[in-house]
């Protein structure tokens, strides 16, 4: 049998490979976690296995069977227990019965198909003979040398623990979170806030300097854009240049984070973690109905400081709360954002993807862990083992419809269910104009009816007979109304037919809905492991069940009350994810904040706080952020305030030759990084540029005009993207349709999230089709055109057009050079190449609009 | 020349790399992290980036593990999924069961059947070439270069839908959001002219293929290794001409202004490589303004030349042109180049559910000349020995009808065909057979995951050594297990 390599993998391979490849084996499953201990062996068989084994193993083994990802045949000769366990061609050792061991089988070439080491020629007899003795005298590893000799393979991988042991239950992210004691202040501190004592302690152990406080204008534009996304005015700038009270700073935090543009820039980020996007993905990418709300949701949570332990909640559970409201129903949207395929080429394996998308979401943006990696086998790296994925899954397992094969036409998948979110006011006033209408359309029935019922009676017996016929009698009667009724009765008639036809024809107003999830009823679905990841091998049935490694008691999920529409389950995840014994959310969020003001988590892997994320260069800063934000009612404008006060934030940017030297990649914070500007505050500074920045907020999301050669990669080209007005084509970037299969090209162009997945950071690249974007795009020229326009109405001096257009671009005053610079170019442009004033004016704000100062913040 | 490191495909520094690639704003700018992991390489554009040193592009050229083969690869890609039984694959039983209802398993856009009727093969075949390969007469003219193209008639894939299908065909897998193989080869090789983009899509008339840009997406990895879509009409790249008309004189005035203004800004940041990175950026678009449309300037061609693609005939002037202009492009160094025949739905494309023969009439006729002259093109100037052409769709199609009615064939994922000609591959070869009825491969059954094995292993990529660190773990192209390449058809 061909060998598998036994790697993490997020996204599992379909049954249809798994057939055509042969590769359908059963995994042994449950076994795994079944093994017991190691057993204690004695030093003078550590010697054999360092003196005689260990070479061997080094030279000829371990480059394929050490670590991962490099696994062959999915066996690792690292510890006794994976050689027990073995790999696809069964446990590579039998202590009972040591000379029937695979492994010295295989080595000793006795069948041809099994050949190990393969191609390069068979062991020497004493190499073997070492291998047996080894397991002969019972399979002793000394650990420690096999950690180093497989660090010095090269391309061997690391080794991690991934077992639930007192050593992994150390991992810093897994440890209780507690308030960390503050370094003791020195006789000249830097500063006295808790953030800069921690930042402080590990600079001075390094023998660095904090940088000097930048200056005022570049802190304030940094924090416009870090809360807003948007420059401040040269007058903001100004007045805080004049203010020279104590707390000058932090009225400017104050008062940004009362603007409601904080929210449209905090929900950005958060978007980005939840993969939000509008429509399904896949050939038909259809849009999702309703899913703006979501997006304002999320806006008007940020911009309200709703408590973040509230914001988990009403995502996961919004349906299962003690109050439901349609706030906490369009906050289920959360569940309905991914990618799903309407015509899946394995309906139970797609079921699986959907829960999937699910799962490793929430494990990754509230978590912070990559639980995903456990879907087909234990996760090869963090202590969470297989069954620990399903035990998670068991608490969303009865929230997708799961379809058949062949069905998709005939019932169109149900992920797209919306629900009546209006406010009961509104449905009550809706149910009575629908009755009122009725009763009115009734009573107008009747009176016709009476009309007929006199007409009728003039009938002749054989018309009778006719009459019975609906459609007959209909004609009947109006060939012969006009003989039976008076002119006065006539003319009633007919107003009120057409009074019932305008009735009829009233439509009521739709009610509100919105994007939800859905349980299939309060009793779920059973869950069971998946082997292999594999929908069609069903493993053990697993309860709901929190990750093993936190170590906390099974859930107990109270029995649904009386018309419960679903199980109950996820609300208890969701109090699980928020409980202040959790030692994970609070972590998360707190360096995710950070992430968002210095441009990089304290821990740089913001969705992994597993043992292959980075480590955090401050843990205790983290514990410090995270207990404040929890002691603060999980305020997350508390925290901005409490990062954005310290001297820490205040730092400049500048280059110090000794710490850059000591420290080039500023793990000890000791100056503060510079940022290019994100997609959206590019595209959104642009537009503010020419004044026309429409700060509409809320409601459906908004098209740009898009090139004709980017529609032309759809294959509908027509029906690709919509149109908006130019007032609404000016909105603020949060609010452009994201479609997963067509980008907003200037967006995309600045590295906006990938829409399929959680994006924890996002790239800045920098390559010349952005330049090409910023210097030729009809986006960019118009703009440019706008903002000229503002320069000459701003004023008809020259010289104060340039002035103006840079104090616009930059927030700060120009230098006399630079409107020199300016003056030659309008010089160049007007005299030499014979254009306009307006005309140069215009090439001159485009140039300002692609200043390296305009996308990057100090 | 400056010292360069070499890229360092293998397992290493894996914390260290999550780093690398996740850290928002810095050195992933350069976006070469997953390759360039090594300490010294980080220091070195940290540090030394003083203003004055060249800036180091992310596609610049990369040396790769294996002897390199192919330099460059021209899929012609026909979306919709041609039918194997009536172009390549040769199946002589099929014809006397025209019409005949038989037991046959298969699965197809209408789901899992076990019965149908069948459609004879609409063309007749005839042998060709020293090994007396069987061509149908949809395809005269390729015909004539069977003894320089492997054909692989024991494909197979994961999915016979058409969306799911594609991914896996350009992305390795069916799931959504994968960097696709164009994105894999840059990433690994970087580019020779950094004035083109490596990368180059060119479409059909009628429009994309379906789920459009994640045809050509860079996925997880950064945009700067995503296709770029090129127009063999007009302006080729989206925004290379001003939407102003503002001409080149004026630009040059914008742009040393632009760079007075942003060197000022400079001087005082000289530790920050982006910004430099940005400067120079500016250079290379303004290059790219030039090069593109020279590039694509088909019209400068010779008229022999041009007859030989097809350009001079209504039907062929499309495609010809695209194949034509995809040779100029690897005369220029461009890497990967995809030449989509078929685009939006049904009948646009070579997805023949109704009238088969209509279809593939069109479909064969509109690009039979073409790819033709573009073997003969490539091997009269020796470039066919260094580029690498693959051909074929997501998929084949049914033996048996799709419906009641008609000569529509469904979708089939258990067996179809794909070749290959050019560097590194062994001409005058078939690998692989399907059963008689050509429903699925039987022999030397090959997976998409091994074509895509073969052709990074051409170009001198180790496909199982050639990973991107993203979401814990070590992604491949060809899947976590690892795929071998097609032995039986390299050189």
């Amino acid at each position: 049998m061909k060998g598998v390599t036994l790697s993490c993998v997020t996204q599992y391979l379909p049954k249809a490979a798994l057939v055509f490849l042969g590769f359908a084996m059963i995994y042994p499953g449950q076994t795994w976690f079944a093994l017991s201990a190691p057993v204690v062996i004695q030093g003078d068989h550590e010697e054999h296995f360092r003196d005689a084994v260990l070479p061997v193993l080094s030279e000829h083994c371990l480059k394929c069977h050490g670590a991962e990802p490099k696994l062959r045949g999915g066996l690792s000769l690292v510890d006794r227990e994976a050689m027990m366990r073995g790999g696809d061609s069964g446990p590579a050792v039998d202590l009972n019965e040591p000379s029937k061991s695979l492994l010295l089988s295989m080595v000793s070439y006795k069948d041809e198909d099994h050949e190990m080491p393969p191609n390069r020629g068979k062991l020497s007899s004493e190499s073997i003979q070492a291998l047996s003795d080894w397991i002969e005298k019972g399979l002793v590893i000394d650990s420690k040398a096999m950690s180093e000799a497989i660090e010095k393979i090269e391309g061997a991988g690391n080794l991690y623990d991934n077992s639930i042991n007192e050593k992994t239950r150390q991992w810093w992210a897994f440890l209780p979170l507690q308030k960390p004691n503050l370094p003791a202040v020195g006789p000249n501190p830097w500063s006295e806030h808790p953030v800069d004592r921690l930042i402080e302690a590990k600079l001075s152990q390094a023998s660095l300097l904090p940088n000097e406080p930048a200056d005022r204008a570049s802190w304030i534009r940094r924090a416009y854009y870090d809360l807003t996304g948007l420059p401040p005015s040269f007058a903001d700038v100004e007045a805080f240049l004049q203010d020279s009270s104590k707390d000058a700073y932090e009225k400017v935090v104050d008062h940004l984070l009362a603007s409601e543009r904080y929210g449209e820039k905090w929900a950005r980020h958060w978007l980005d973690l939840v993969r939000y996007a509008e429509t399904n993905g896949y050939e038909r990418d259809n849009p999702k109905p309703e899913t703006w709300r979501y997006r304002d949701y999320v806006i008007s949570s940020f911009n309200e400081d709703k408590p973040y332990d509230r914001f988990v909640r009403e995502q996961i559970a919004g349906d299962e709360l003690d109050t439901v409201t349609p706030e906490t129903l369009i906050a289920t949207g959360f569940h309905r954002l991914g990618i799903w395929d309407d015509e899946p080429v394995d309906a139970d394996q797609a079921y699986y993807d959907g829960m999937d998308d699910v799962i490793s979401t929430t494990g990754q943006a509230f978590m912070g862990l990559t639980i995903g990696c456990a879907r087909c086998h234990e996760h090869k790296i963090d202590p969470i083992p297989h069954e620990d994925y399903y035990r998670m899954l068991a608490f969303f397992n009865n929230t997708f419809k799961n379809i058949r094969e062949g069905q998709f036409k005939k019932s169109p998948y149900t992920l797209n269910t919306t629900r009546v979110i209006a406010p009961d006011k509104a449905v009550q006033k809706h149910d009575a104009l629908r009755q009122a209408l009725q009763e009115q359309t009734q009573q107008l029935e009747k009176q016709v009816e009476a009309y007929e019922t006199r007409i009728v009676a003039t009938f002749s017996k054989p018309e009778k007979e006719d009459a019975r016929d609906d459609r007959t009698r209909r004609t009947m009667i109006r060939a012969k109304k006009e003989k039976v009724l008076t002119k006065a009765e006539l003319q009633d008639l007919e107003g009120i037919e057409a009074e019932l036809k305008a009735l009829k024809e009233r439509k009521l107003p739709s009610l509100d809905r919105a994007l939800v999830i859905q349980e299939n009823g309060p009793k779920p679905a059973k869950t069971h492991v998946l082997l292999r990841g594999n929908a069609h091998s069903l493993g053990q049935e697993v309860q709901p069940g929190f990750p093993a490694i936190l170590g906390f008691d099974d859930p107990v999920i109270p029995s649904p009350t009386e018309g419960a529409q679903s199980s109950g389950r996820r609300r208890v995840f969701a109090d699980w994810l928020v409980d202040s014994n959790n030692p994970l959310t609070a972590r998360v969020i707190a360096n995710r904040v950070w992430q968002f003001h210095f441009g990089r988590g304290i821990c740089r892997t913001p969705s992994n706080f597993g043992q292959n994320g980075e480590l955090p260069t401050h843990p205790e800063l983290i514990d410090w952020l995270a207990t404040y934000l929890m002691e603060h009612k999980w305020s997350l404008k508390r925290l901005h305030k409490h990062i954005m006060l310290s001297k820490a934030y205040q730092m400049s940017s500048q280059a110090n030759p000794r710490a850059l030297e000591q420290d080039p990649e500023n793990n000890l914070f000791w100056r503060f990084d510079m940022r290019r500007l994100t997609a959206e505050e590019i595209r959104d500074s642009v537009i503010h540029l020419t004044g026309n920045l429409n700060l509409q907020m809320g409601g459906p999301s908004i098209y740009t005009p898009v090139p004709d050669e980017i529609l032309a990669t759809a294959s509908r080209p027509d029906a690709a993207w919509g149109k908006s007005s130019p007032e609404q084509q000016n909105r603020r970037s949060v609010y452009v349709f994201m479609k997963r299969s067509l980008h907003e090209p200037v967006l995309k162009a600045f590295d906006m999230a990938d829409t399929d997945s959680a994006c924890a950071v996002r790239f800045t690249t920098t390559v010349p089709t952005q330049a090409l974007t910023m210097l030729n795009s009809a986006f960019l020229n118009d703009q440019a055109q706008s903002f000229a326009a503002r320069l000459e109405a701003f004023s008809s001096d020259s010289d104060q057009q340039i002035a103006e257009g840079i104090r616009l671009v930059t927030s700060r005053q120009p230098s006399e050079s630079e409107i020199a610079l300016g003056r030659g170019m309008l010089a160049e442009l007007v005299q030499e190449l014979k254009l306009t004033h307006s005309q140069a004016l215009q090439r001159f704000a485009l140039m300002l609009m692609n200043l390296n100062e305009f996308l990057y913040l100090d | 020349m400056k010292k360069q490191t070499q890229p360092k495909f293998s397992f290493c520094h894996r914390t260290r790399r999550e780093f690398l690639h996740t850290m928002g704003g810095g050195f992933t700018s350069l976006a070469l992290t997953g390759m360039m992991a090594k300490d010294g390489f980080l220091k070195q554009q940290l540090h030394a980036a003083d203003g004055q040193t060249a800036w180091q592009s992310p596609m610049q050229p990369r040396v790769g593990h294996l002897p390199v083969k192919a330099k460059h690869v021209i899929f012609l890609f026909m979306y919709g999924g041609p039918s194997h039984m009536d172009t390549f694959d040769y199946k002589p039983a099929l014809y006397p069961l025209d019409g005949k209802t038989i037991d046959v398993k298969t699965f197809g856009r209408g789901g899992h059947k076990n019965q149908g009727r069948v459609v004879g093969p609409k063309w007749d075949f005839k042998p060709y070439g020293q090994t007396g390969k069987m061509v149908s007469s949809l395809f005269p003219n390729v015909a004539k270069h069977v003894d320089d193209i492997a054909f692989i008639h024991s494909m197979t894939a994961d999915s016979p839908i058409h969306g799911s299908a594609m991914l896996m065909m350009n992305s390795g897998q069916i799931l959504s959001g994968r960097p696709s193989l164009g994105s894999w080869v840059n990433y690994g090789l970087g580019t020779v002219n950094q004035n083109l983009p490596g990368y180059v899509v060119m479409l059909d008339q009628s429009g994309g293929p379906i789920s459009g840009a994640k045809n050509w997406t860079s996925g997880y990895m950064p945009a700067s290794y995503q296709g770029t879509v090129f127009r063999p009409k007009g302006t080729p790249i989206l925004d290379l001409k001003n939407a102003h008309k503002m001409d080149v004189s004026e630009q040059q005035v914008l742009l040393k202004h632009l760079d007075h203004f942003n060197r000022g800004h400079l001087a005082d940041r000289l530790d920050n490589s982006n910004l430099a990175a940005r400067i120079a950026s500016y250079e290379l678009a303004y290059k790219m303004q030039s090069s593109a449309p020279e590039a694509v300037d088909v019209d400068g061609e010779p008229d022999h030349i041009k007859q030989l693609y097809g350009i001079d005939q209504d039907r062929t002037e499309d495609f010809g042109k695209k194949c034509l202009l995809a040779r100029r492009l690897v005369e220029r160094g461009v890497r990967f180049i995809q030449i989509y025949s078929g685009g939006a739905h049904n009948d646009q494309n070579w997805d023949a559910h109704g009238d088969l023969k209509k279809n593939h009439d069109f479909h064969a006729g509109n690009t039979d000349k073409p790819i033709a002259g573009l073997l003969e093109d490539l091997k009269q100037r020796g470039l066919l020995d260094e580029t690498l052409i693959i051909w074929g769709g997501e998929f084949g199609r049914q033996p048996t009808a799709e419906y009641a009615e008609g000569t529509g064939r469904d979708h089939n994922a258990y067996g179809f065909t794909m070749w290959m000609a050019g560097g590194g591959v062994k001409g005058g070869v078939s690998v692989g057979q399907t059963d008689e009825l050509g429903s699925q491969a039987v022999t030397d059954r090959f997976h998409v995951k091994h074509l895509h094995a073969t052709v990074l292993s051409l170009m001198g990529l180790d496909p199982n050594d050639l990973t991107y660190f993203y979401a814990g773990l070590d992604q491949r192209l060809v899947g976590v297990e690892g795929a071998a390449p097609i032995h039986q058809i390299m050189a």
